[in-house]
């Protein structure tokens, strides 16, 4: 799977998201339910599958599945060149 | 800013309640817990307290409040650390060890107190707190007030625990954080295999026992009994407001840990002590507790199983959890505060949770029968919910 296919799938393993239809488009909050303790699971999940770190604060604006794509790319742009199991 | 801008700010939205036709919080009691309750001068069977030993109006309980009225008076007026350290509070210290198994306590005003207060005084912002997902608010909030890292593991999962373990390296201190018993769905913890890992990878666990105190085990002495763990490394946490039918909250763990609390806590320092009252009612329930508690336990869990049985035989669906909570699912917000209020409707005061207490979709209605409940009162229960409850809720 892609980079986006792949934060997709973190998020719906790691979220009451599981049984939902969640795309980049998904607002992780209003679509989701999740809160900020919530987005932790999520920042934990990214960081151990990566190996890379988020502070917390970093999640403050996020909204949208394709805000944490953005978010990381831009820190570490060649998470989007590599394919995912 | 004028007033009127100023407080305009703070309003609270109250027209869900209204559409809903039922507001379920801060229902007025005007009784005791007793069997019944009296709300608005009707009389109502109580499934919503933590009364789970049901001695919050023991006669016995309440003899010994009275005495150390007569003795102490109302209030010590200080802080343990100074006259609040009444010779009552030293000795349910000393019981509360003995009772749970630890070598030290301390007592603070109330659990949310204690579990608030811990976390300052022994993390720093180089320390990593591993806390199970569905950790109580106060544990939470503690936690973040510091600044440190926070990772989540999934509910009750020793696998992801370990995983998130194995990936947490260079922290100065790793704590693992967890509850005895989830309140909104009464599922239990591995404590036991919570802390073979934390020994295995350097980490302290820290648990808030607040459900499980006066429940769990053979004899009611909690979590640490249920789970057979005799000199248990870490910390304990406990609210005294729930099955030990009083108020306040403790940590106990190690004796010199708890000589560094004492003189460290702000939450303990400075806040005015429990009252005599509050501290001979609780050693009473614990001098109770050893006496009667096959008795008292034999009751409480016969209860929650024949509630949660009729439940179950009438298509509700519950929660699977152990604890002697019984945990109604409701999904949405509406049929959640439907099912409360069709319990209501019919005598029952129950506790629902809805949304943010829950994620989105996960209402439940918690209902806690009381060890105190008449024999005829659980009946009558089983009756509402297989013929009102059933023909209003699902029919």
């Amino acid at each position: 799977m892609n980079f986006e296919e792949k934060i997709i799938s973190i998020i719906k393993n790691n979220t009451e998201g599981k049984n939902k239809d969640v795309t980049i488009s998904t607002d992780i909050r209003k679509d989701l339910g999740i809160d900020s303790f919530d987005s932790l699971m999520v920042i934990t999940a990214l960081e151990d599958e990566f190996s890379i770190y988020i502070p917390d604060t970093d999640f403050e604006g996020i909204n949208t599945v394709s805000d944490i794509i953005r978010l990381l790319l831009e820190k570490y742009p060649d998470l989007g060149e590599k394919s995912y199991d | 800013m004028t007033d009127h801008d100023f407080y305009s700010q703070f309003k609270m939205d109250m027209t869900q309640a209204q559409e809903l036709g039922f507001n379920p919080y801060y229902i007025e009691i005007c009784s005791g817990l007793d069997d019944p309750i009296i709300i608005n001068g009707k009389e109502y069977i109580n499934l919503a307290s933590n009364n789970y030993l049901g001695l919050a109006t023991d006669s016995r309980v309440k003899q010994a409040m009275h005495d150390s009225i007569d003795r102490f008076g109302a209030s010590m007026c200080g802080t343990p650390i100074a006259s609040g350290y009444v010779e009552l509070y030293r000795t349910l210290c000393e019981k509360l060890s003995q009772f749970s198994g630890l070598e030290d306590t301390i007592i603070f005003p109330s659990g949310y107190q204690a579990n608030y207060s811990l976390f300052p005084v022994i993390l720093g912002k180089d320390d990593l707190v591993i806390v199970d997902h569905y950790a109580h608010a106060s544990l939470i909030q503690g936690i973040k007030s510091i600044g440190c890292k926070i990772k989540p593991f999934k509910h009750n999962d020793l696998d992801h625990l370990t995983q998130v373990l194995q990936r947490s390296k260079d922290y100065k201190k790793i704590i693992v954080v967890t509850e005895s018993v989830f309140s909104t769905e009464g599922s239990i913890a591995p404590l036991d295999g919570i802390v073979e890992i934390c020994s295995r990878y350097g980490a302290v666990p820290v648990v808030d026992d607040s459900h499980g105190i006066g429940v769990l085990g053979k004899t009611g002495r909690g979590i640490l009994e249920e789970k057979k763990l005799k000199n248990f490394p870490g910390i304990y946490t406990a609210s005294l407001g729930k099955a030990l039918a009083g108020s306040g909250g403790m940590i106990a763990g190690k004796k010199g840990f708890i000589e560094f609390l004492k003189y460290s806590c702000s939450g303990l320092i400075y806040s005015t002590a429990l009252p005599p009252a509050a501290l001979a009612g609780l050693l009473k329930v614990l001098e109770i507790m050893k006496s009667d508690h096959e008795e008292i336990l034999k009751r409480m869990w016969d209860y929650k199983h024949r509630i949660s049985d009729a439940l179950e035989e009438s298509g509700f669906i519950l929660s699977n959890g152990k604890a002697p909570i019984t945990s109604v699912i409701g999904g949405s917000l509406e049929n959640t505060v439907k099912i409360a209020k069709a319990l209501f409707n019919n005598g029952i005061l129950s506790t629902p949770f809805v949304p943010p207490s829950v994620p989105p979709n996960g209402g439940k209605v918690r209902l806690i029968a009381g060890a105190n409940l008449k024999e005829e009162t659980v009946s009558r229960i089983i009756k509402i919910i297989k013929n009102e409850l059933k023909k209003e809720c699902l029919d």
